[in-house]
């Protein structure tokens, strides 16, 4: 029978001599519903989808459609078949006539293969260990030595070659870093981090830095570049770790209420001890200092005078203080999702030593694996096993159905949580943070895979031992002497993700693990960028314009997108001269269209006349308020003390109604007599811009700013973004308390209503 | 190279004219179900102004009234039955030019008797004219009928589904509100 034919019941089983059988209607009914039903699916399925079409988008690659080597082996047999069927020629291996010419110089490759092995050897085992700078920039490190020249002027992160192959790379801060996957990933991005899964980073690019020495020069210096507010009993304790700015020690001006300039923002974690009584002073102590490489010379060259005066001051000195540089001996992997937990649980084996309780606390709070159940800032020190030795059952779903977060309620987890950090002993320093705790040397692949199959023969000697008693042993409960445990540190971070800090040597490892189930997306800057956005946060460098990384950056982006414009034909570009914004001004944009324009914004006369070759210097370039309600309760004391002229402050915008402001857009404060027109839209929503109802935007007098990032936020459902308002602009034009303002992207003539919200 | 792109339409066969249903009774097995509405009710006269969609209920209440616009054919509606007759029924009004014109593509894909359901496809330059000659239709074996064409969508899949929908507020209703 043709499979696309729907069976049908024929009349009589309903209409029996007259009667009209209400039950048996009902039930012809249903069952010409569960025919047709059927007919869909047979339909669907005799379509003859090919293997390849089914494999998911991510993974699908062109050869695939000739090479079964393309495609993931649990297509492979399938496919085989299909070549088959389709007729498609496989390629054919190449035989070559064997000469003797061939068989010298295969030999002769083959010697030299070997010689090369055996050098690789002899140095792979000194080399265990990364290099570290000790009061001195590390040198950095060349990842596949193959590609050796290729990294001449730029660093390699560990995963290069896993990203390489599935995203667009590019080149910042000396290092390349995947800038956004090679498919589209907007709406997937957001989705992996609000519902699904669970999204990966690499940010081994993150400058680490190890401070050691004498208890209270460490606390001293720590004190100094976060104001103090890194030292709090939580954080001395290594039970937290601090993330909040680092400040420029040296722009002050004078003692107190120096000027706030920060070089951006940094992850502080001391060492845990277990207790702070007693004389600690000349205790030796470590305080681990992550920043971001744009602000890693900044607060490198900080850091390093610190040290020196530390070392050479009279009183207390500490001669045997050192700054380490780890950048390239402590790499990290980022996670986002409500699920980061149970990937990390899932796909890695943690090192428990045996103790069941940790174990079975660990499993409990990596089932509903949301970090943001996990307190900000909260620290693990955890050891895992070598990824490659511990069986992980690749694809298993069910771990991510809705029904299994039913079944557990958010206070078993914590529970769990709270067990795990009280039995773990997070008061035990983390070997990472030594050299020797970091130097465990990576396997060959082969050998970690002879472990994984030693392993299963061990479990299945071990369920055959019982008899076929059902118990099947946990492969992480079978320990060998020869297993490698790989010191880690799990942070959780104020974006509401988990960094997982690990031995540079291990992070592609452990990496390839975690990405490897397809359900797990992994993700370039743009996708960090878009996760932070939607959260409302700041991304660094974008967002920080009154840091010196963000003014590079933003000058970076300025020539890139000049240059763009400069290249299209006039037909098909804004021409910014001719913009006619209709509120009484001169035509043309406010300011230089390609970048927020700071200099125009502080330092243009009343009139907003600017005279554009005046170059922000060091003494006027704008600088970030970190502080804002500290500034705004003493701002009549504080004004003398602080440039409050080129001060800026980070806002948050939340579009009302229509627009998503794009990065460069201007901001306006709301001039008080326009201020009920623009209300009014937020009530009327008819009143739309073609209409002569709409306002005009404000005049260029009104500027208090530029937005650093925006978008359209999936999360909000509106447009949203993060902006840094001029402090001066916004007390001459209103205020702080009045909160809306007019939002207009470069190049448009509308400016659309928003709400600021300081952060 | 154009792709060929065909309309499926989903109709249903209503009889005006009742000529064998005596009544309506619940079925032995689940006398509780239906019992009490069904038997309350005195044995209603049924006439072709009560049963046609669009008519007066009368007498008749709505699960009634549900019950005989869907009911199954009578003997004489079979598969075959209706594939001659709407063919000749476009023979007889669009000649042998219309006729002629969608010989090809037209077929009857699915038709159940226990429903009087059924779904046609035609290629989609002429589905008007099939469409047309449907609602010319008035007999079909012998029995008077009147065609309503519920669906028309350009996939098999959406008629089916528009079908199963309907099919469920039936069952929905009769045996839901209970």
């Amino acid at each position: 029978m043709n499979a696309r034919t729907i069976l049908s019941q024929p009349s009589e089983s309903s209409l029996k001599q007259g009667q009209l059988d209400v039950g048996a209607f009902v039930s012809s009914r249903k069952y010409e519903i569960q025919q047709l039903s059927a007919s869909m699916r047979k339909s669907k399925a005799i379509q003859k989808q090919q293997t390849f079409q089914v494999v998911p988008r991510s993974l699908r690659r062109r050869a695939a459609s000739h090479h079964v080597r393309f495609l993931p082996p649990r297509f492979r047999e399938q496919a085989q078949q299909e070549y088959k069927d389709s007729g498609i020629q496989l390629k054919p291996k190449k035989r070559r006539r064997i000469t003797r010419l061939h068989l010298r110089r295969d030999t002769a490759l083959k010697l030299k293969y070997f010689a090369r092995q055996r050098k690789a050897y002899h140095c792979n085992r000194k080399r265990s260990t990364y290099p570290v700078g000790i009061n001195e920039l590390a040198t950095k490190v060349i990842m596949e030595r193959k590609f050796k020249r290729r990294q001449k002027d730029k660093t390699w992160l560990p995963t290069h070659l896993w990203h390489a192959k599935r995203a667009h790379m590019i080149k910042k801060w000396g290092y390349v870093i995947p800038s956004h996957p090679n498919e589209k990933c907007f709406r997937r991005t957001h989705r992996a981090s609000q519902n699904g899964s669970g999204i990966v980073f690499d940010t081994s690019y993150y400058a680490t830095m190890i401070l050691q020495g004498n208890h209270d020069s460490v606390l001293n210096i720590v004190n100094i570049i976060s104001r103090g507010k890194a030292c709090g009993k939580t954080y001395l304790l290594g039970d937290r770790a601090f993330e909040g700015p680092v400040y420029n020690v040296y722009r002050s001006t004078a003692g107190e209420g120096s000027v706030e300039s920060a070089f951006g923002e940094a992850v502080i974690y001391f060492e845990p001890t277990t207790d702070l009584e007693g004389s600690l002073a000349n205790k030796s102590r470590r305080a681990l200092i992550r920043v971001h490489p744009a602000a890693f010379d900044d607060t490198w060259k900080m850091l390093m005078s610190l040290v020196k005066t530390t070392r050479e001051q009279e009183l207390n000195s500490d001669p045997d203080i050192e700054l380490q540089d780890c950048r390239f001996s402590i790499g990290s992997i980022d996670i986002f999702g409500p699920k980061s937990l149970t990937v990390i649980g899932h796909n890695l084996r943690l090192n428990v030593e045996k103790d069941v309780t940790v174990l079975g606390a660990w499993s409990m709070a990596t089932l509903e694996g949301d970090p943001k159940l996990i307190p900000l800032g909260a620290v693990f020190p955890l050891k895992f096993f070598d990824p490659r030795t511990i069986s992980t059952p690749s694809r298993d779903r069910k771990l991510f159905d809705s029904e299994h977060r039913g079944a557990l309620n958010h206070t078993m987890v914590c529970k769990g949580l709270n067990d795990f950090a009280r039995n773990l002993g997070s008061r035990t320093p983390s070997p990472l943070l030594t050299t020797e705790g970091r130097s465990i040397r990576v396997e060959h692949a082969k050998i970690a895979h002879g472990r994984l199959k030693q392993r299963r023969a061990a479990n299945s000697k071990a369920v055959d031992a019982t008899k076929g008693n059902q118990i099947r042993l946990k492969l992480e409960s079978l320990v060998f002497n020869d297993d490698v445990s790989i010191p880690a540190v799990m942070i959780r971070r104020a974006s509401g993700g988990i960094s997982l800090l690990l031995p540079w040597q291990w992070v592609a490892i452990f990496f390839k693990k975690l990405v490897l189930p397809a359900y797990t997306m992994c993700g370039g800057l743009q996708q960090y960028h878009q996760i932070l956005s939607e959260r409302m946060l700041p991304y660094f460098p974008d967002d920080y314009p009154g840091t010196s990384a963000g003014q590079v950056e933003e000058r970076e982006k300025m020539t890139q997108r000049e240059k763009e414009w400069k290249s299209r034909p006039r037909s098909k570009k804004v021409i910014y001269d001719a913009l006619d914004l209709r509120n009484g001004e001169k035509k043309g944009e406010v300011g230089n269209p390609f970048a927020c324009d700071w200099s125009y914004l502080l330092h243009a006369d009343a009139r907003g006349e600017h005279d554009p070759s005046k170059e922000l210097s060091d003494l006027n370039e704008p600088w970030m308020i970190t502080n804002l309600a500290g500034i705004l309760s003493e701002r009549n004391k504080l004004r003398k003390e602080l440039n409050l002229l080129t001060a800026v402050f980070t806002v948050q915008i939340i579009m009302i109604g229509r627009g998503a402001p794009r990065p460069g857009a201007r901001i306006y404060a709301i001039p008080v007599r326009d201020r009920s027109k623009w209300m009014k839209l937020k009530w009327n929503r008819k009143v739309v811009p073609e209409s002569s109802e709409y306002p005009v935007c404000p005049k260029s007098a009104f500027l208090i700013g530029f937005i650093t990032s925006g978008g359209f936020n999936l999360k909000e459902g509106k447009g949203s973004g993060i902006a840094s308002l001029s402090w001066a602009k916004v007390e001459q034009n209103g205020g702080f308390n009045y909160r809306y303002c007019v939002v207009r992207d470069v190049g448009e003539s509308i400016g659309r209503l928003a709400l600021y919200k300081p952060l | 190279m154009v792709r060929f792109k065909s309309r499926y339409i989903l109709f249903t066969v209503h009889y005006p004219v009742l000529t064998d249903i005596d009544k309506i009774c619940p079925s032995d097995d689940n006398a509780s179900d239906y019992a009490t509405r069904f038997q309350v009710r005195k044995a209603p006269s049924l006439s072709d102004r009560n049963i046609l969609p669009g008519g007066k209920e009368g007498n008749l209440g709505k699960e009634m009234r549900m019950l005989l616009q869907r009911r199954p054919a009578p003997d004489g509606v079979t598969l075959n039955a209706v594939n001659t007759a709407f063919r000749d029924a476009l023979n007889r009004n669009f000649g042998d030019l219309g006729a002629g014109l969608v010989r090809a593509s037209v077929s009857l894909k699915y038709f159940s008797p226990a429903t009087s359901t059924g779904i046609i496809r035609v290629s989609r330059d002429h589905y008007r004219m099939v469409w047309a000659a449907l609602t010319f239709l008035n007999e079909i074996g012998g029995v008077k009928v009147m065609v309503t064409v519920d669906h028309v969508s350009g996939t098999m899949r959406k008629c089916e589904k528009v079908a199963i929908s309907k099919n469920i507020k039936v069952v929905r209703e009769l045996s839901g509100d209970l």
